[in-house]
């Protein structure tokens, strides 16, 4: 179960994994607003997020095998479905058909800009971002902040020149967006990606620059928490995210 | 505290649980342990008896049985369960192996009674695809109510011992005596008029840590224990992964929290008899 009480943000559409991430015949572990995820991707390419718990004793599907159409438990060998998450196969009774009402929970989940996106919700779309809507984007390495993510919001915000999206999408320069996963109360992932893709010899500078920008930005979060981070320059853009934050109720990670 | 703290479960409490093996108890000074998430102080004493202290110092009652100490924070209404075989002239007995492991002690014994995770778990000791089916076995609870006893359980083994040198079906009895203790009883390899025993003796640390100590109870002549324990210790460290991996830890006793199936008599019989006992520590109560 996710432990977020915010009405508004368990639909929310968010970045858990970059697509090169969930690989073919691996099982990748994500954790969104609290909730543990089993993210794997069929021999399709289909991408399936769920519940991080078998249906039959509560064994981490994530310590399962993912063997191209069906996700395998480790511990009694159950099989469940890519799409539906229904358990196709119960090992200790050979022959018999599983039950309709054993299935693994399965979540929305797409891929867009390079990215796989979870919704633990019912509703809503992923958020349409311009900058990146165009040609594939060099999606950057995804940095674990242990702080909430309207803390490190600010701070992405208060970066020169930035520009907020929305509270969890911001942009931090003509070419770069980053987006926010809050994993869990007081942790979050950067993902950041970069477009147009810069291309050739230009790319492996370009990447490890912003690289260095981010776990900088990460450090100074890390040690300093929030407020000293901050120049007078962005003063305005930074107020202006910490008021959308408040705006938008985000009761799940705001430090009140 | 209150009556409703699962932490203080006075049917937990009342209960005998074990400290550990007397050979290991022995080569040490006076040590410290924790039992149902309280410091318990063993010291030693003339001729290898031992007083166990509770938090408060108080002389807690002990007893020493199947090669392990054992002691109670509360008043047991009964012996500790009875295991004829161990007193066999004849038999060899020793722990094989003590395991810290992070999951609450139900989840274990469920473990220990599960003969469906054999072939994916322990793959080519105790099972080997394709042979997954667990057939048909009779559980009832027996003893006044006070043991769970699953038998006729039959499961094909490709190396079901030390000992055994080729696959075949293995026939188990198994028996939970106490929330946090279980036995196994199977056909010896060499003399299949006799039954080895294996006892696995959980101690609740708190209520997601247990040691874990297993006892055997073999007719076996042949190997040393050092292959036994080898075994053993091969066995359990293939568990102990998966039984840190499950959510949550503590053991749903709703019955709509997890989906058994046929296979699983035993457990959703001594997941019931938890309930009835009223067994409330390491597990996660059934909303009413
Ligand atoms: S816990 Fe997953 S198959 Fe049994
Ligand atoms: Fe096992």
């Amino acid at each position: 179960m996710h432990d977020c009480n915010d009405p508004d943000l368990v639909p929310r559409w968010f970045p858990i994994a970059r697509s090169e991430e969930v690989e073919k015949r691996h099982v990748f572990h994500a954790k969104l607003l609290g909730e543990e995820l089993a993210v794997w991707r069929d021999d399709e390419g289909r991408i399936n997020a769920w519940e991080n718990r078998c249906a039959h004793r509560g064994v981490r599907l994530t310590i399962g095998d993912n063997l191209g159409a069906e996700l395998r438990c480790r511990y009694h060998g159950w099989r469940y479905l890519s799409g539906t998450g229904q358990c196709s196969v119960i090992p200790a009774h050979p022959g018999q058909t599983p039950s309709p009402a054993i299935r693994a929970k399965a979540y929305r989940c797409a891929e867009r800009y390079n990215f796989v996106w979870v919704s633990l919700g019912s509703e809503g779309e992923i958020p349409e971002i311009a900058t990146l809507a165009g040609d594939a984007p060099l999606t950057l390495r995804s940095i674990f902040v242990e702080a909430a993510a309207p803390v490190v919001g600010a701070a992405l915000a208060g970066i020169a020149g930035a520009t907020i999206r929305d509270p969890f999408t911001i942009e931090t320069g003509d070419t770069i967006v980053t987006l926010l996963q809050p994993v869990s109360q007081g942790r979050c992932i950067i993902h950041a990606a970069l477009t147009p893709a810069p291309s050739g010899d230009a790319r492996l500078p370009v990447l490890r620059q912003h690289n260095e920008r981010l776990s900088a930005l990460r450090d100074a979060i890390e040690r300093a928490g929030t407020g000293r981070l901050f120049d007078a320059s962005t003063a305005t853009t930074v107020d202006l995210y910490r008021r959308q934050v408040a705006d938008t109720r985000l009761a799940y990670c705001v430090a009140s | 505290m209150n009556s409703s703290d699962p932490s203080h479960d006075q049917v937990v409490r009342d209960e005998w649980h074990v400290l550990g093996a007397l050979e290991d108890l022995s080569a040490r000074p006076d040590w410290d342990t924790r039992l149902l998430g309280e410091k318990v102080s063993i010291r030693r004493k003339a001729g290898n008896t031992f007083d166990v202290l509770g938090k408060d110092g108080a002389t807690l009652q002990s007893q020493q049985r199947y090669g392990y100490l054992w002691a109670s924070l509360g008043t047991p209404a009964r012996p500790l369960f009875a295991i004829p075989e161990f007193d066999e002239p004849d038999r060899r007995n020793l722990n094989a192996a003590t395991f810290g492991v992070h999951v609450s002690a139900p989840r274990a014994i469920e473990n220990f009674l599960d003969m469906g995770h054999f072939p994916f778990v322990h793959t080519d000791y105790l099972g080997v695809e394709p042979h997954t089916e667990v057939k048909e076995y009779d559980v009832q609870v027996t003893n006044d109510g006070h043991e769970v006893l699953a038998r006729r359980c039959r499961f094909y083994q490709p190396r079901a011992s030390s000992v055994a040198e080729q696959g075949y079906e293995v026939e188990y009895i198994y028996r939970v005596p106490h929330p946090y203790c279980a036995v196994l009883y199977k056909a010896n390899a060499i003399d299949a008029a006799r039954m080895d025993v294996i006892g696995l003796f959980l101690q609740p640390v708190d209520e997601e840590h247990v040691k874990a100590n297993m006892l055997l109870s073999l007719i076996d002549d042949a190997s040393s224990d050092t292959t036994i324990r080898a075994f053993q210790q091969t066995i359990f460290a293939q568990d102990k992964p998966i039984l840190e991996n499950q959510i949550p830890l503590k053991l749903p006793l709703d019955p709509r929290a997890e989906m058994p199936a046929k296979s699983d008599a035993s457990s959703i019989t001594y997941r019931r008899w938890l309930r009835q006992r009223g067994v409330r520590y390491g597990t996660v109560a059934a909303s009413a």
